[in-house]
This record gives structure tokens, C-alpha cells and sequence, in this order.
């Protein structure tokens, strides 16, 4: 008698102790920003960039812009930034204070995106790097990933300029 | 008298025991006695060792501290060149204190010689003689050469390397013989130093009867017998170019091995291809380039090189794109050979002109597709809203300093933020003929939105038109009254009705 009660004084112990201990992952609402989007990522001098990240994660990386401005959000969260650097430029939106990156643009044919395509090139290489679009019209080739979308818009038949956008400002 | 004879003779033996026992107890204290003496000697014996040993000791300490004291330098020392020596090194035990003095003469340890030092350790100071000596020969690595007709060869030209801690100089130990062409000698090389050490090596010459080794700059044509050879005429059966020069690739700077036949027997040779040309620019302009528009700073240059490749960089440090001014940019071709050239143009980025007739040309090119004169108002302005809805993105960006330029781009890129479809609605709904009005909302620096307000003409007078729409305004705000609008405000739209006329 005395070893079963010893036994079960041990197990109940062994479960509180078990209950009390391990982590718990808290995850909070992190607002509409939350969440970065994945898919295609941008990037720089050694540093990654995601579309609907924080870009105060990766504002010291990217050192100082060649011109930055701000202006009044015509889509979401509130006050919209503009973050010029050499050779692209990075918009960002926010939500409960926090920026986001909404877009990175390319601005010139002196940089390329990691898998090698640049401004300039034809539509042909593109498809050559990136295959076949999700979707395509006279004027872009849209490459759908995650949740935000790489877009190159041709100019006749070269790329105009290069786009890695969030979905978030989509109706 | 049996009685008294046997009483006598217990009184005896008890007299004898007690004799016995007497002597016993007698002889105990002798022993004890002896233990106790031989004790104190073994004491004395020893406490006389410790004395002796301490006394010892302390000499020997005496004699350390004399040493240390009276002769803790070296008083000469001998070391090799190229040795690294400190001032410890001339210590006979550590003192960390000690140190050259001043005035000590100062030594290269690679340099032999005799050097007088000066030691200073505490309150005295010491001297020591150091001779430096080399007596390490040279290393010498030495290489088999082939020299053509036209090639001079010096002693050098077999020199791998030849290091030493003091000036060496080289010189054949057997030289060579310029008769001997076409076959193979031994040389013997000697490489001296200044004390004197000599190293020799054995290396191989030989010497060709045809030119060894044919330069041409990347980008040349191939090289024909007659580049290897000086003879005027020649058999071609007996001397040609044995090896296949096509697969020499030469717009790449390296050297490639060949065969060569001469007169019937077979040589080496080479052909030495080398870049020495920077690449050229042919083409550099200066350009234009317009606010808002990506630049294309590569198809204003265009270079060329002899070997074919090089790699083209772009400074375009001192451009800022959003700002109109001129901009210097560098552009710098570098080939595979390291030689490089530059150029530097001008980039002027400037504002574009609100061209509105440019603008309607294509607003109206657009209305020809998807309008006619048989539909009513409501019917075109829901037609030119399916059309906006359907054929332009949500980026957030646009120009907000002009409604024409605003379009105009969005008509270039088919993307824009609220103020770019305000301002294609309004260029489609004008040239449509449809009654419309600007309407903004400002909550600065916090928000602002732009949309239109259209009077179809069917009596109810204004209604709002919003063809901006995305995943937080998704409803196809088309010709709406202000309630509908109000029911799906989340603050974009509350703007200031005193600024217009009645929107029901």
C-alpha cells in the first residue's frame, strides 16, 4: 500500500513538473503588417529584403538613402515613406506605427535581381530565368510567389523596369 | 634432620630464585640504561645532520645570490643571422627588469658583426660581447630554360629564387656553351652570399635553332612557320607548324605550347598571347532621363575590347534620381587582363512636361474601344470604369504635382496609387464627355485620397466614382450616392462637404 501511494506521489510530481516547465509560443497580433510575404526576395550588398517585412530591420544595412520623403497613405495604414538607394528604391506602409515594405523598384539597369535579370533585358530572358508567368499582358509579366508578386514591365520588348509589390494593396 | 634437610633445601632453591630474580630485574635496568643511552646518541646524531644540512643550504644560497648579483649577464654571446634575439636571451636567469640600456650599441640581427651591449638590471649594469656570424648559405632554386635563336640568356634567367639574409649574388659555376644548339647541356649556378656561404644547382639549357617563343597581343590572327623561323626560304616538307593552332583560343591572354618542326626534327615552342590593350569606348553620350522613369545607363556607352570580354561598372554615386539636375556617371571596362578604361558622360534628370493633348490622343484611342455613341452617360462611365478596374495595378507611388502627368504615367506603366486612377478617371471621363469633378480627402500627414464625382445626367446630380480600389476598400465604388459611400468609410473618405456642392 505504502509503495503504490509512494508511486503515485511520484507520477502527479512528475506531471506538475511537466506542466510547469516547457515554453509556450505566444504568438500576438502583429496588425495587418504582420506577416512578411515570402516569394521572390530583393537583394543587396549581402542583405535580404521581403516584401511586408519591417523595414526597420534592415534600415542600418542598407545605410544611408540617396533621398528619402514621406507622404499621406492613399491605400492603407497611414503614413507612407520613400526610401531612395542607388539603383532601387523601397516604399513601406504603416500599421500601429510600424513600417512595412510595400514595394522595392528597380530605378536603373546597374543592378539585377538575384536570380540575374535587369532592366534591359528581353522578355525572352526573363522568361528564360523565371519560366513561364502567372500572368502576362502587352505591358507586364507578373511572377506570382507566396504573397506579393515580381513584376517586370516591358517597354516594346524590353523590361522597363522591375517590381517586387505586396498582394496587401490589391482589391 | 629429613625434615630440616628439606626445609634447608626450599630455603635454598627460594634463595636461588630470588637470586635469579635479582639478576633478571638487574639486567633489565642495564638494557634499559643501554636503550636510553643509545637513544640520546641517535638524537644528538641527528639534530648535528640538521645543523650541518642547514649550514649547507644557506652557503648554497649564499652563493646564488653572490652569482646573481656579481654575474647575471653573459659576458659574450654568439648567435647565427637571423636569429631573434631579446635582452633575456643574454641573461642567465629571468630578471624582468632588465633591459639595453641607452648607449648600448644597437644590432641588426640579420647584419653579422661584433656588437658591444649594455645591460641595466636594477642598480647595476652589465656588459656583453655579441658576434654576429652568418654562416648559412643561400637558398637557391634554379629552373631548366629553352632559349630560342633570337633569345639572350643570362645567369638570372635560370634564378628560380635566391634568398639570404645578406646581399647574393649569382654567377654560373659552369656557363653555358652557345655551340651546342639542339641538344640539351648541364649548367651548374652558384649563388654567394656576403660572408661567403655559397650555394651551387645543376639546371639544364637548351638552346634552339628556331625562335622559341612568338608575342601577339589578344585578338591577333594565328601565327604562320614563318614567325618561328629566320631562314628567308624554306622546305615546307621538313619545317612547319606541327601542333593545331585552332584550338588556341587567341582572344585569352596565356601561353600556349606548340610543336615546331625544323628541318626535319621536332621542337617546342610557344606562343604568348597578352592583353596590354584597355578595353575602348565607342560610344558615350549624355543623356536625359525624367523623374519618376527608370534609367538605362548601359545603352548610352558601348565598349570593345581586343579579347572579347570585360566587365563594366557603373559610378552612379553622385546621381539622385529624384531630384532634376545634371549628374556626373563613370563608366569603367575592365578586361580579363586588368587593363581598364573610363569615361564620364553627363546625366541630366528633368521634370516631364504635363503634355494634356499627348493625354487625351491616348484617352482617346482607349474610348474608341470601349465607348459609342449609342450608350447613355452611365453606361460610358461604368464602361470606363470596368476598363480602369481591369487594366491598371495598385502601387503606391504616383507624381501628385499634376493630374496629366499623374496619367500619362499611368498610362506608361499601368500602376499607380489613388491619385493616379483619380487621374486617369478624370482624363477618360473629360474626353468621354462625362460631367466630372475633382474630391480629396486630406487627414495630413497621416492620410489622403483622391477620387472623382460624376453627374451622369440622370437627375440625381453628383455621385461618387472611385476607381481605386484594393483589399481594404474592395467595393466598386461606381456611381455611388454619399450614403452608400458612408457605409463603407473608414476614414478615407471623409472629406469636407462645405468645399462642394451637394452630393446626395
Amino acid at each position: 500500500m505504502k509503495k503504490i501511494i509512494v508511486m503515485f506521489i511520484a507520477v502527479m510530481t512528475a506531471v506538475v513538473l511537466c506542466a510547469c516547465g516547457g515554453e509556450k509560443q505566444i504568438t500576438g497580433d502583429a496588425g495587418q503588417g504582420g506577416k512578411a510575404a515570402g516569394g521572390y526576395l530583393f537583394e543587396t550588398k549581402g542583405t535580404k529584403v521581403e516584401i511586408d517585412s519591417e523595414m526597420s530591420k534592415i534600415e542600418d544595412a542598407l545605410g544611408e538613402p540617396i533621398s528619402y520623403f514621406e507622404s499621406e497613405s492613399c491605400a492603407i495604414g497611414d503614413l507612407d515613406k520613400v526610401y531612395t538607394y542607388s539603383g532601387f528604391r523601397i516604399d513601406t506602409y504603416q500599421f500601429d506605427g510600424i513600417d512595412y515594405i510595400s514595394d522595392v523598384i528597380f530605378t536603373d539597369d546597374t543592378i539585377s535581381t538575384p536570380e540575374g535579370a535587369s532592366i534591359g533585358d528581353s522578355v525572352d530572358n526573363v522568361k528564360e530565368i523565371y519560366g513561364e508567368p502567372t500572368s502576362e499582358d502587352d505591358q507586364r509579366l507578373i511572377y506570382e510567389k507566396g504573397e506579393m508578386k515580381l513584376v517586370f514591365l516591358i517597354d516594346g520588348t524590353t523590361v522597363s523596369t522591375i517590381e517586387y509589390l505586396t498582394k496587401k494593396l490589391e482589391a | 634432620m629429613k625434615r630440616d634437610r628439606s626445609i634447608q633445601k626450599k630455603i635454598d632453591r627460594q634463595k636461588v630464585v630470588n637470586y635469579m630474580r635479582a639478576n633478571d630485574l638487574a639486567a633489565k635496568e642495564r638494557e634499559a640504561a643501554l636503550h636510553e643511552r643509545q637513544e640520546r646518541r641517535r638524537k644528538k646524531r641527528s639534530r648535528q645532520l640538521i645543523f650541518r644540512l642547514s649550514m649547507a643550504l644557506l652557503a648554497l644560497l649564499l652563493v646564488i645570490v653572490a652569482i646573481l648579483l656579481i654575474f647575471p649577464v653573459y659576458s659574450s654571446a654568439r648567435m647565427e643571422a637571423g636569429t631573434k634575439a631579446t635582452v633575456k636571451d643574454f641573461l642567465r636567469f629571468h630578471f624582468p627588469n632588465a633591459a639595453f640600456t641607452k648607449d648600448s650599441e644597437k644590432f641588426d640581427p640579420d647584419v653579422p658583426g661584433i656588437y658591444q651591449l649594455q645591460i641595466k638590471n636594477g642598480l647595476f649594469q652589465y656588459h656583453c660581447k655579441l658576434t654576429i656570424e652568418d654562416t648559412t648559405p643561400p637558398e637557391l632554386e634554379v629552373k631548366d630554360l629553352i632559349a630560342g635563336i633570337t633569345d639572350s640568356y643570362e645567369v638570372s634567367s635560370f634564378v628560380e629564387s635566391a634568398e639570404d639574409l645578406t646581399d647574393v649574388t649569382v654567377d654560373y659555376g659552369k656557363a653555358p656553351d652557345a655551340s651546342l644548339i639542339g641538344e640539351k647541356q648541364e649548367l651548374s649556378i652558384l649563388a654567394s652570399d656576403t660572408a661567403g656561404n655559397t650555394t651551387e644547382k645543376k639546371a639544364t639549357l637548351f638552346l634552339l635553332p628556331i625562335i622559341y617563343r612568338v608575342n601577339l597581343e589578344a585578338g591577333a590572327a594565328a601565327p604562320d612557320i614563318h614567325s618561328f623561323v629566320t631562314d628567308e626560304e624554306i622546305n615546307e616538307e621538313e619545317t612547319y607548324i606541327v601542333s593545331d593552332l585552332s584550338a588556341i583560343d587567341f582572344n585569352t591572354a596565356r601561353e600556349n605550347d606548340i610543336e615546331v618542326m625544323y628541318q626535319g626534327t621536332a621542337y617546342p615552342a610557344k606562343i604568348c598571347i597578352a592583353d596590354t590593350q584597355a578595353p575602348v569606348f565607342t560610344l558615350s553620350e549624355s543623356f536625359t532621363s525624367f523623374l519618376g522613369e527608370s534609367i538605362r545607363y548601359k545603352t548610352h556607352v558601348t565598349v570593345t575590347d581586343n579579347s572579347g570580354a570585360y566587365d563594366l561598372k557603373i559610378d552612379t554615386s553622385k546621381v539622385n534620381p529624384d531630384a532634376e539636375g545634371s549628374y556626373p556617371v563613370v563608366y569603367t571596362a575592365t578586361d580579363e587582363s586588368g587593363n581598364s578604361s573610363s569615361v564620364e558622360i553627363t546625366l541630366t534628370v528633368a521634370k516631364k512636361t504635363a503634355d494634356e493633348e499627348a493625354l487625351f490622343s491616348r484617352v482617346d484611342a482607349i474610348l474608341a474601344e470601349i465607348i459609342n455613341d449609342n450608350m447613355t452617360q452611365r453606361e460610358k462611365a461604368e464602361a470606363i470604369f470596368r476598363y480602369i478596374k481591369d487594366s491598371f495595378i495598385f502601387v503606391n507611388d504616383s507624381d501628385k504635382s499634376n493630374y496629366v502627368l499623374a496619367a500619362n504615367t499611368m498610362l506608361d506603366l499601368g500602376q499607380g496609387d489613388c491619385y493616379s486612377y483619380y487621374a486617369i478617371a478624370k482624363a477618360m471621363l473629360t474626353r468621354a464627355g462625362i460631367k466630372n469633378m475633382d474630391i480629396c480627402y486630406y487627414n495630413r500627414p497621416i492620410r489622403e485620397h483622391y477620387w472623382n464625382l460624376v453627374d451622369v445626367e440622370d437627375g440625381h446630380g453628383w455621385y461618387h466614382y472611385d476607381t481605386c480600389s484594393n483589399e481594404y476598400v474592395p467595393e466598386r465604388v461606381c456611381l455611388w450616392t454619399t450614403a452608400q459611400l458612408m457605409e463603407v468609410n473608414d476614414g478615407r473618405y471623409s472629406y469636407d462637404p462645405s468645399q462642394y456642392p451637394p452630393i446626395p
